[in-house]
C-alpha cells in the first residue's frame, strides 16, 4: 500500500472497519513509515478522545419535567398577551381608517367644486345656466310665437347664443 | 381516577400522546418529556457539556416540540422526530456563539498534558481512569471545538457513539455519501490538530528546534 492510501484509510476509519488483509496490510506499511505510524498514532488518540467525549453523559435532573410544563405555562400566558395586544393594534388601525375616511368624505362635501352636467352636443354648462336656458326656451317659443315641441335642446341653444349671450358657458 | 388517568397515559402510543398533548393535555405532554428527556439530554450534550446549558436548550427543544406538535403527522417515529428538533435546536444556538477557536498545544492544562504523555508512552493504566473521567473530555472538546458542530455531532455520533451512518443521516438529513465525506473531512482536520499536538510535546524531547 502506498501512503497515500494508507491515510485515506485511516481517515475513513477503515483500520476500524475493514477486513482482516486489509487491516494487516496498512499496519505492516505504517510498521516500516514513520510518518504513517505517526498518522494512524494521531487518529488512535483522536479516537479515543471521541470515544470519551461520548461518555459524559447527562441525566435530566427529577425537576426537569416540572420545569419544563411550568416554562409552557408561562410562554402560553405572553402568548395570549401577545395576541390580546395585536388585537388591539389591528382594532386601532381599523378606527383610524374610518376616521380618516370620515373626514375626506367631510371636506369633499365642503370644498369641493359644484357638479357640472354635459347636455346633448358636448358642452359643459353649470345647473344655473341649464335653467336659463330652459327658461330662454320658453323665451325663445313666445318670441316666435310658435310652440313647437319638436325643438331640441340643440337648437334652443343655437338659438340662444346667436343672440349673443354667453350664460354661462364654459 | 387521576391515578387510573396516569396509567393511561404511561401506556398510550407516542402518536396518541402527541395527540392529546396537541389538545392541551399537559399530563400527555409530562408523559412526552418523561420518555425522550433522556434522549434529548444525550443529542444536547454532543454539543454541550455544563449541565446547566444542557439542561436549558432541552427545555428549549420540549417547547418547541410542544409548539410544533401540530407538525406530527405519525409517518416517522417520535423519536426521530424529537430528535431533529434537539438537533436543529443545538445547531442553531452553536451557530449563534459562531466560535470555532483554532487549537494551540500551548493550550493543554497540566492533566491534559498528562493524559497525552500517557498515551504517547503506552501506559497500561486502564481506559476507566481516564476516559472515564473528565480530562480526556475536556481535550476532545477543545479538539472538537476547531471544527464546525455538524462535523463535531458526526464524529461524536460515528466514532464516538459508533452509531451506524443510516442514523446520522436521519438525524441530519444529509445522504450517506455526504456524510461519510464530512466524517473523513473532519477526522482528518482533527487528526491532523491532534498531530499537532503530539509533535508539540515530542519535540523539546528530542531537542528539535523548527
Amino acid at each position: 500500500m502506498k501512503c497515500r492510501q494508507v491515510r485515506k484509510a485511516i481517515d475513513e476509519r477503515l483500520p476500524d472497519a475493514a477486513d482482516r488483509d486489509q487491516r494487516l496490510a496498512i499496519l505492516a506499511h505504517c510498521e516500516v513509515c514513520a510518518e504513517c505510524r505517526g498518522v494512524l498514532e494521531a487518529a488512535e488518540i483522536t479516537g479515543r478522545l471521541i470515544r470519551a467525549r461520548s461518555l459524559q453523559e447527562i441525566e435530566p435532573s427529577p425537576f426537569f419535567r416540572t420545569r419544563v410544563l411550568a416554562a409552557i405555562r408561562d410562554r402560553g400566558a405572553v402568548a395570549v398577551r401577545r395576541q390580546s395586544e395585536r388585537m388591539w393594534s389591528s382594532a386601532r388601525a381599523v378606527v383610524a381608517s374610518m376616521f380618516v375616511v370620515v373626514v375626506v368624505l367631510l371636506a369633499l362635501n365642503l370644498f369641493a367644486p359644484k357638479p357640472v352636467q354635459q347636455i346633448a352636443g358636448g358642452e359643459i354648462l353649470r345647473r344655473d345656466s341649464v335653467e336659463r336656458i330652459v327658461m330662454d326656451e320658453r323665451i325663445v317659443m313666445d318670441d316666435n310665437n310658435t310652440a313647437d315641441e319638436s325643438l331640441t335642446s340643440g337648437q334652443v341653444l343655437d338659438t340662444v347664443f346667436a343672440q349673443g349671450d354667453s350664460y354661462g358657458v364654459d | 381516577m387521576g391515578s387510573k388517568l396516569a396509567v393511561e397515559v404511561e401506556h398510550a402510543s407516542d402518536i396518541d400522546l402527541a395527540r392529546q398533548a396537541g389538545s392541551g393535555d399537559e399530563l400527555a405532554f409530562e408523559e412526552i418529556v418523561r420518555r425522550y428527556g433522556p434522549r434529548v439530554f444525550r443529542i444536547a450534550g454532543r454539543f454541550f457539556r455544563q449541565r446547566s446549558a444542557v439542561e436549558e436548550i432541552s427545555q428549549e427543544v420540549f417547547l418547541r416540540a410542544y409548539t410544533q406538535l401540530g407538525t406530527y403527522e405519525g409517518r416517522g417515529s417520535f423519536e426521530g422526530w424529537i430528535s431533529r428538533i434537539a438537533t436543529n435546536t443545538c445547531l442553531n444556538e452553536i451557530r449563534k456563539a459562531k466560535r470555532h477557536p483554532e487549537f494551540y498545544a500551548a493550550d493543554l492544562t497540566d492533566d491534559e498534558e498528562n493524559w497525552l504523555e500517557t498515551r504517547l508512552a503506552g501506559s497500561s493504566l486502564s481506559d476507566d481512569y481516564f476516559e472515564r473521567g473528565i480530562i480526556a473530555a475536556d481535550l476532545a472538546d477543545k479538539v472538537l471545538g476547531s471544527i464546525a458542530p455538524e462535523d463535531r455531532m458526526i464524529l461524536i455520533m460515528l466514532d464516538g457513539e459508533d452509531l451506524p451512518v443510516k442514523d446520522v443521516c436521519e438525524m441530519t438529513g444529509w445522504s450517506q455519501s455526504k456524510v461519510k465525506i464530512r466524517a473523513m473531512r473532519a477526522r482528518r482536520k482533527v487528526r491532523k490538530t491532534v498531530e499537532r499536538m503530539i509533535n508539540s510535546r515530542r519535540k523539546p524531547a528530542k531537542g528539535q528546534l523548527r
